[in-house]
């Protein structure tokens, strides 16, 4: 119907004009024309508006001229022109005035009529225009029912009008993809319902079957009235720009994904140094935008890192970024910063300036990460190095390590304040043996570590160290090596231990225990001697009382001789029994051998010296020990020879308790080529009867049992060797024994 | 004194000894009976005849120190230690606790026999005087009970008057029962009977001052 308009108009028009020019005819008066110049104007456009008008004018302007100048029917005829030139200018003036959209409406009359009237070339190339314009040209009534679809659209979408149009005459939007057509379809019923121009973007299809991005605008053509008269549309394919926005936006999102999901906190500030972003990760941790610390009457810089920057470290921080931003130097420092729940955590915060490519500070962009575990195990890590450090020192060990080639490398602080010897060098192993262990045991020290260098076995040793005071002190040192995974050594680690409480301890018990064995020894030989005096003293009893029984019997009168006889009988058996008890006694300190051992005698001459040396001094008594050098090792039981030794020495220093002069007592052992002698001189009161002192029970002290030089003589016999005495000059008397240096088996 | 009227016990463990000493002491005619250990004497039954006990130190039970002071409180012989070791402090010890000597082995036979009849000796007094006792102690029992108030009130010297007094009855009454107490405890005199009372332990509770004015 809107279509049909114009056309109607047109014929209206031409109808009016022949109907006037007719009229013209007709009459003879010019006032038909009026008719004519009406429809001209009313689908005159723009120019020809003017020209019209302006042809009317001049007309007028003519007609009135002519009627001025001439007179006559001329003149009338002239008026009459004039005025008719008048009306339709004022006709013209009028409707132009009253519809300036008329005008246009006018102008696609024109259009539209020149379509339907006008030549068929224009007609063709107005077609060819809208058919080549890259777009997709439409039109609806009204209504919404589809008019027109330009070539273009058929096909490019492959739907002729009648496809779109649905079996109600209203707009089908079966080319829109389904997901966009319910709101394409609502935005076009809006824009219907209200006249609002229609824009929208949505998936369109195309004749291959694909949907491409499609933005459809329409704008409603107003009659003169403000109603619509219809509805023009374009769609243009945007698909390459919406591909394009899409893929920008997807960039986007991924760098501002990027920004965010950096585990680390990104920023941003001006040239000016205002802080102008924040990644979300920031904003996460401390609980504030880049706006939220904005104070008035502060940057918002100084507000931020009054906010957010740990106190201690605020005017540090402000004052490096404000360095950096004057000289541009980057910014990097350790701060604290305040996380939204109030916990200061250490950041390694850094920034850079970006500059155009003029040099000039564009933007400063900083991150902070987080390095507050870091920090913490650092710190960790360092206590526990501290505390190490101390237990090191603590621990009343001193402990140091050698290089694989016997440098010093490490000293403990108690070692050497230990030591007050911080002017021994410590790189010369040589020299640190040499100013702090005993001169003893020095050599062997040097000799052992030499060998654990060369060897890589554990070295264990103890020796004696030099004090702080000068005094030598026992000390374990206990040196092992770490080697890699190749066995290779890498380090040897040495430890030692101050054990000379504990050895001088050892050394105290071993003194006490020798004292208590001896003292052991004394008693059970007095326990000996007493059990010897039972078993022979009970066989004596006997013999005793039968002999006076036997006495009895026979001075009886008369004499009972059967008795005497009886009792006789018993003092024999009993005597005998006396007999046995001394031989067993003899023989019983011969079985009692131990294990012979091939022995030095010097060792057992030395300890035997150890041994006698407190009561040799408590005697007043000089020991004077001789030991031939080259003495070859014997087989002998160690205890009993010792034992013999040290009865002998004693017997040599009690008979010396009465002697005034010089008391000496001589020890000294020489070889006689198959045998050892060995000779204890004293200068005592000497021995009256040399060979009787050897018998069991003979004693010349008061307390004696007798016994002593009988087991000595026991024993040196049981090794083969002799025991005897002789006269000492100028007194006192010589025990000597011999030991032969091949043991035969012993009887 | 007759050799069969005392008899001398052995204990030691070693037999020759027993043997021995029992052969030497026959040859001199006295009865033996000889034990090997502490338990074996304690155990046996022993006539009631003077008595010696011969004892080993060195006892395979109980030792013989031991023995000697188990036995202290009993009745029983006295000791004459033999030893074939003697130390100083048991020879001591054995002394004090009323041994009677301490021999060591070997010992010779005048010793023994001095010791055994030294030790007989001892035990025949000690015999006698336990056998007095028993009789006086006998014939107090006899005694009235009166006549038993009456005995310590005269032997503490009290004059019949006090006596009496003390008693509370007459002095004639006082007389006959001191006469009846003179007779059944067969004492001559007075003093006999103060001599009497002392060894039955009778107590002299008073004193002739204390007891009341003299006549």
């Amino acid at each position: 119907m809107i279509a049909a308009l114009p056309r109607h108009r047109l014929a209206l028009g031409i109808l009016a004009s022949v109907a006037g020019i007719a009229a013209v005819c007709l009459t003879g008066a010019a006032f038909g024309l009026l008719a004519v110049v009406a429809a001209l104007y009313l689908h005159a456009r723009g120019r020809a508006v003017r020209l019209l008008s302006a042809t009317l004018a001049i007309a007028c302007a003519g007609s009135i001229v002519a009627a001025l100048l001439y007179a006559g029917d001329t003149r009338d005829l002239a008026v009459s022109w004039a005025a008719l030139s008048a009306v339709a200018l004022c006709i013209g003036a009028v409707v132009a005035a009253t519809a300036p959209t008329p005008l246009s409406a006018a102008e696609s009359e024109g259009r539209l009529s020149l379509r339907v009237g006008g030549p068929d070339n224009r007609e063709q190339d107005l077609r060819q225009l809208i058919d080549a314009v890259p777009a997709l040209i439409w039109s609806t009534t009204r209504e919404g029912t589809p008019t027109y679809v330009n070539k273009r659209f058929t096909d490019v979408i492959g739907a002729t009008l009648a496809d779109i149009t649905a079996p109600d005459g209203t707009l089908c939007l079966s080319v829109v993809h389904s997901e966009d057509r319910p709101a394409a379809a609502r935005a076009f019923a809006r824009s219907l319902a209200t006249g609002v121009p229609y824009t929208m973007k949505y998936r369109q299809l195309r004749s291959g079957g694909a949907y491409r991005w499609t933005e459809t605008r329409a704008e409603p053509l107003h009659d003169g009235r403000g109603g619509i008269l219809r509805w023009y549309g374009v769609s243009v394919d945007i698909d390459d720009v919406v591909s394009a926005q899409e893929a920008l936006a997807e960039r986007e999102q991924e760098l501002s994904q990027l920004v965010d999901m950096v585990p680390s906190y990104l920023w941003r500030l001006s040239r000016d140094g205002e802080p102008n972003f924040f990644n979300k990760r920031l904003i996460d941790f401390l609980g504030l935008g880049v706006a939220d610390a904005d104070r008035p009457g502060m940057s918002r810089l100084a507000a931020l890192v009054e906010a957010v920057v740990h106190p201690d470290d605020a005017a540090r921080v402000e004052e490096a970024l404000q360095r950096c931003l004057v000289t541009g130097e980057c910014f990097a420092m350790r701060l604290r910063l305040r996380r939204g729940d109030g916990v200061f955590r250490w950041m390694s915060g850094s920034a850079e300036p970006m500059r155009d490519q003029g040099g000039c500070i564009v933007h400063w962009y900083g991150l902070f990460h987080d390095i507050d575990d870091q920090l913490h195990a650092e710190e960790a890590v360092r206590r526990s190095e501290r505390e190490l450090q101390q237990l090191i020192d603590a621990l009343p060990v001193h402990i140091w390590s050698w290089t694989p080639e016997g440098k010093l490398s490490y000293v403990s602080r108690r070692y050497l304040e230990h030591l007050g010897l911080s002017e021994v060098n410590f790189e010369d192993f040589t020299r640190v043996v040499q100013a702090l262990v005993h001169p003893e045991d020095g050599a062997e020290v040097q000799r052992t570590a030499a060998r654990c260098l060369q060897t890589g076995a554990p070295f264990v040793m103890r020796y004696r160290r030099r004090c702080l005071d000068g005094a030598y002190r026992w000390m374990e040192g206990r040196c092992e090596p770490l080697r890699d995974q190749d066995g290779t050594i890498v380090h040897w680690y040495h430890v030692s231990i101050d054990i000379d409480d504990g050895v001088r301890a050892q050394e105290d018990l071993r003194l006490a225990q020798e004292n208590l064995a001896r003292q052991s020894q004394a008693a059970s030989l007095a326990e000996l001697s007493a059990s010897i005096a039972h078993e022979v003293n009970q066989p004596l009893a006997a013999v005793v009382a039968n002999s006076h029984a036997c006495q009895r019997w026979l001075a009886a009168d008369p004499p009972n001789v059967q008795r005497a006889r009886k009792t006789v009988e018993r003092i024999t058996r009993d005597a005998n029994a006396a007999a046995d008890v001394v031989s067993r006694i003899r023989a019983l300190f011969r079985q009692s051998m131990g294990a012979r051992i091939c022995t030095p005698l010097d060792d057992v001459i030395a300890e035997v010296r150890d041994l006698v040396a407190e009561e040799a001094s408590r005697r007043g008594v000089r020991l004077d020990v001789q030991v031939e050098s080259g003495l070859p090792p014997v087989a002998l039981d160690r205890v009993q020879i010792q034992q013999v030794l040290i009865n002998l020495l004693r017997n040599g220093m009690e008979a010396m308790d009465a002697t005034a002069g010089d008391r000496v007592l001589g020890l000294c052992a020489s070889s006689l080529g198959k045998a050892i002698r060995m000779e204890i001189s004293d200068r005592g009161g000497g021995i009256e009867r040399p060979e009787g002192m050897f018998e069991p029970f003979f004693t010349t002290k008061p307390n004696g049992m007798g016994m002593g030089l009988a087991i000595c003589r026991s024993i040196v016999e049981s090794h083969a060797g002799r025991l005897w005495a002789e006269k000492n000059e100028p007194h006192g008397a010589k025990l000597i024994f011999t030991l032969p240096i091949e043991v035969k088996a012993t009887p | 004194m007759s050799n069969d009227s005392y008899i001398v016990y052995i204990v030691d463990d070693d037999e020759r000894i027993r043997e021995a000493l029992s052969e030497l002491l026959e040859a001199n005619g006295t009865r033996v009976a000889t034990y090997g250990s502490a338990g074996d004497y304690i155990r046996a039954d022993r006539p009631d005849t003077p008595a010696c006990l011969i004892l080993d130190v060195e006892l395979p039970d109980i030792n013989g120190l031991d023995l000697q002071k188990q036995i202290a409180d009993g009745d029983h012989p006295p000791i004459v230690f033999i030893t074939g070791h003697g130390d100083i402090p048991s020879s001591v010890r054995a002394i004090k606790r009323g041994a009677l000597d301490f021999l060591t082995k070997p010992f010779s036979d005048a010793d023994l026999m001095a010791a055994i009849h030294a030790a007989i000796a001892q035990d025949r007094e000690r015999r006698s005087e336990r056998a007095e006792r028993v009789a006086l102690r006998q014939r107090y029992l006899e005694l009235t009970p009166r006549e038993r108030e009456v005995l310590p009130l005269v032997v503490s010297g009290l004059l019949n008057k006090q006596a009496a007094g003390e008693l509370g009855i007459s002095e004639v009454t006082l007389q006959i029962h001191r006469r009846n107490v003179m007779h059944k405890m067969a004492a001559a005199s007075l003093a006999d009977l103060v001599r009497i009372a002392e060894r039955l332990d009778i107590p002299i509770t008073h004193s002739r001052r204390a007891g009341g004015s003299a006549t």
